[in-house]
Formats: structure tokens, sequence, C-alpha cells
């Protein structure tokens, strides 16, 4: 999914916080010579990684232009750190993967020098950075790797979120390399990591849909929980249907005349569903913004609501019965504001006048 | 009901602050879009504004009818993210569906009578498959997805089905109120004149 895409690329570059990302991202990409960019590619093989905390950082983050940022992520180089362990033959994509250290690098500068509030975003993207890379060594082919080691060596990235690097198997949905860490003891094979990829993925989605399905808890297995679903999927789906020939069916019974429907009423009733209860007679306030024979009625309920009231509110309720035959205006609802004696819907009433009414 | 805003996806990460995969983000994500009070009212309110309009420009509103308005409305509510709301709003305003189900159960059975046991038993081993056809054939434009975006659509759709439903009884709950009221206080008011 292209969303996807974008929240992955969102993760692994610090980015301002931000709905519309893109053109930050742009902006912030350009800003960034490009001669940092080729310097880790002379790191190959030996102690590149100290030379990396040394790397001079400019005032700020620097990156190279967007084309060649997006060689660095997608390209799911593995971590560094693993490669250095298991001396793994240094090819193209470990320059890959040391320029993504290098941008960890860059970023833990970045929080030194900015120190800005954002600090803590830059740290957690940061550690999601490292959490993504150490979860790929697909490439490595099946390398069983040391966990407390890769833990040592990134201790300053890892420290952050130790407790979320324990997961053996961490898996980046993306429609690129899929990374999985081998167990103990477990087939090391390409195949058989792809296809344990796959699985863990499938039942990660399968437990979400446990959590959303009522009832998916006594039945195990995916035929089972499938089942489930699927009932659930249709009970909701007969439910709608049922909803909407009630609704139909309301529609024919009620004649209102629909522009006058007070839609700001709705938001309140609609927050009040769930509470379930006791909308004081707010829907019945529909009546009142009407087609002109209702509106005299609405006139007559008002004539009827004078009497008990004080000789105060008679007068200016009077007043409001010599408006035209119109929606009322806000002036006379804001007049009606302080009386709370009405015979009808007290609170109700006059709470839908000051929404309905603007 | 926390207040939680449709933030991007980098606020959400920050606040959750573990690095799970982008997809754990995503369902998360997706839960959350969708049980909102404010999405809640956000669909809510353009449905019935859609009712008024349907209802202002055809005399009678036909269940079917309202009830592709509520799926579309739903489906505008999703902002396209999801592969089922743009299905939904691609489809034409026809009922064309029940005919492709035909078809595809005469061809079965076609294929059943010519082999008998080969196919009995292929059909029946691979069970979650079948399941999957199923579920397919449910959700909407979600006929040739695989397993795994299969469910993924499958939970955004749920909680989707699972906040119309409550907008709309809401919105019957509203109107029944409306109408067994209005006539009693209309009765009343013109019966003290």
């Amino acid at each position: 999914m292209d969303v996807t895409a974008l929240d992955r690329q969102q993760a692994t570059y610090p980015l301002e916080l931000c709905a519309s990302s893109v053109p930050l991202f742009q902006s912030y990409l350009g800003s960034v010579p490009i001669v940092e960019l080729k310097r880790p590619e002379a790191y190959l093989g030996g102690d590149g990684f100290h030379e990396f905390v040394y790397f001079p950082v400019g005032g700020g983050p620097e990156f190279g232009d967007s084309e060649k940022l997006n060689l660095v992520p997608p390209d799911a180089a593995p971590d560094y750190c693993i490669s250095r362990t298991s001396s793994c033959q240094m090819t193209a994509f470990h320059a890959a993967a040391m320029k993504e250290e290098r941008e960890d690098m860059i970023l833990e500068k970045m929080e030194s020098t900015t120190g800005s509030g954002s600090r803590e975003s830059f740290t957690k993207r940061k550690a999601e950075v490292v959490a993504d890379q150490k979860s790929k060594d697909k490439r490595i082919k099946g390398e069983v790797e040391g966990e407390s080691e890769v833990k040592t060596k990134c201790s300053t990235q890892v420290s952050r979120n130790s407790s979320k690097e324990n997961s053996k198997a961490c898996e980046v949905q993306k429609p690129d390399y899929i990374h999985v860490r081998a167990r103990r003891g477990q087939a090391t094979d390409s195949h058989s990591l792809a296809e344990r990829a796959r699985r863990e993925k499938i039942s990660k989605k399968m437990k979400c849909l446990q959590d959303l399905v009522p009832g998916c808890n006594k039945v195990t297995g995916k035929a089972g929980m499938l089942d489930e679903i699927i009932n659930y999927v249709q009970s909701l789906q007969r439910q709608v249907e049922f909803l909407s020939m009630k609704i139909a069916a309301l529609n024919s019974s009620v004649e209102f005349n629909v522009e006058n429907l007070p839609i700001k009423e709705f938001p309140a009733y609609v927050a009040n569903f769930p509470a379930a209860a006791k909308l004081p007679a707010m829907p019945s306030l529909t009546c009142f913004q009407l087609n002109p024979m209702q509106k005299e009625a609405v006139n007559c309920m008002l004539n009827e609501t004078m009497h008990p009231p004080l000789t105060a509110t008679e007068g200016i309720a009077s007043a409001s019965l010599s408006i035209p035959e119109q929606a009322l205006s806000s002036s006379t609802i804001t007049q009606l504001q302080p009386f709370s004696t009405w015979n009808m819907d007290p609170q109700g009433l006059y709470n839908v006048y000051n929404m309905g009414f603007h | 009901m926390p207040n939680l805003e449709p933030s991007p996806v980098f606020k959400r990460r920050k606040t959750e602050g573990d690095p799970v995969s982008v997809h754990r983000i995503q369902s998360n994500q997706t839960m959350k879009r969708w049980t909102t009070k404010r999405e809640h009212q956000i669909y809510s309110s353009k449905l019935f504004q859609a009712l008024c309009r349907s209802r202002r420009t055809s005399s009678s509103t036909s269940a079917k009818e309202l009830h592709q308005t509520a799926d579309r409305v739903l489906a505008i509510t999703a902002k396209g993210t999801t592969r089922w709301s743009r299905a939904i709003l691609a489809a034409p305003l026809t009922a064309g569906t029940n005919m492709k189900k035909h078809k595809r159960a005469k061809v079965t059975v076609h294929t059943r009578l010519r082999k008998p046991v080969v196919n009995r038993e292929k059909r029946k081993l691979p069970v979650v498959e079948r399941k999957l056809k199923a579920l397919r054939r449910l959700v909407p434009g979600c006929r040739k997805l695989s397993c795994n975006n299969l469910l993924e659509e499958t939970s955004d759709y749920i909680v989707a089905l699972e906040m119309q439903v409550r907008a709309m009884t809401a919105i019957t709950e509203f109107l029944s109120r409306g109408e067994a009221q209005a006539p009693t206080d209309r009765l009343g008011s013109i019966g003290n004149m």
C-alpha cells in the first residue's frame, strides 16, 4: 500500500510532525550536501563503526538529495553491527547499512545539537530505525546471530528500546525484502525463513482480528477463527441492511421538510448514543423547524407555554410571535434562552435551539 | 473515551513508543481511526446530510438506495486508504453483483459432475482456502487479494462496519423519537388552542 510505504519512510527519517510530511521531507532532504553520503562507502569492513561516531555533522541533519536517500532504507541492508560481528563479506548492501548507521549517528548528533522538544521523537524514530535494521538479516542467508553481541554493539540505540528488541523474529511489512531472524534450532534455509515470515505475518493479523471479533477467543486455529470472522462480517452486514430498511421506513412515514432539519443537534444526539440514553426529547424539536403549517404549531406552542411563565417573559415571547412564519431567527432564540420554564421539553428545547439556529 | 484525533502516523508512533512493525502500527491506527468519537460524529453527520439530500431529490427512499448511500458515506469517511472503501466508491450504482455469483455457482457444479473423486479430494483439503474465498466474497473489492492483505482489509472493514451500525442505530432512534413525539406535540398544541 502506498500509505504503508509513506509510513515507513516517515518512520525512518526524523521528520516534522505533519500530516503532509512529504513536502517537508523533501525540503529536509534538500539541505544536505552530497559529500557525506559518500563517506560510508570508504568504510567497507574494519572499524567503520567507530569512525561513524566521529562523523562530523555540520549543524543538523544532513542527507543527500531524495534520490540518494531512497537508496538507503528500501534496500534493507543488514545491520552494520550484525555484519561486523559475523564478519561477513562486505558487499554493496553493507555500504547501504553503513549509511543507515551513519544516519543513526547523525540522528544522535542532531539530538544533541538541536536539543529540541522533538528529541524524543527522534529517539523513538531512531529506535524504530534500529529495530527495523535489527530485523534485517535475510540477506545474511540464515546466519544465526547472537543477540547479545548485537546489543552491545548498538548499545546506545538499543538501550532506548531494549525491551522491544527481544523479539527474535521481527518483520517489516514491505513489498521488498522480508526480514526474519532464524531461531535457534530451526532451519535457516531461505525458503523456510520466507515461509516462517509469511506465517508469522498472517498469525499477527489473525490475532488482530481475534481482538476485533467477539467470541473468537474460544476458537483456536485458522479455520475456526475464519469461520467466526465470516459469521461476524455477515451479521454486521445484515444489521446494516436491516437498519437501512428501518430508516427507509421511518423516512417515508415522517414527513418533514428536510432542509430545515437541524443537523447540528444530530451530532449531540450521536455523541450521546453510546450512553444510550436519555436524549431529553431533543428529537422532538425536529418538529419545530419545519413546514409552515408546522410552524403554526410552533407558534401555538409558544402561545401556550407562555402562560405559566412570568409576565416579563410573556412580553418577550409575544415579541417572538410577531416573527413571520419563516424559521425562527436566532435573535429570538437567544432571548428565549434564559427561559427554563417551558412546559413541554424544557432543557431539551432550548438546547436544541441553541444548537440548531446559528 | 479518550480523545484520539486522527493524527498522522508519526505522532501515533511517538505515543506508542515501541518499534513494532509498520503493519502493527497501521492496525492500531485502523482501530483508533474508526473508534474515535470524532469519526463517529463525522460519519453520522455526513450520513444524515446524505439522507436529507436523497430524500429531497427522490420522494421515495428504498432500503437498497439507503444502504448504498450509507456504504458510500462510510467509504468516503475511510479517505481512500483501504481497498474496500475504494471498491465501494468505484462500483457503479447498480445491483450487478448477483449475476456474478450465479455464474460461479454454475461453473462449480459442472466441474464437480465431471470429476467427482479427484476434485472432492482437492477441494476438501485446503479448508482455510475455502474460508478465505468466502471472506473475499464478503469484503468488497478483495476478490483477488492475498491472504495477508485480505486479513488486513477485513479487520479495517469490521471496525468500519461496527461504526456504521452504531451510527445507523443512532439515526433510527433519532428519527423514531422525532416521529413519535412530533404528532403528539402537534396534537397537544392544537388541542390547547
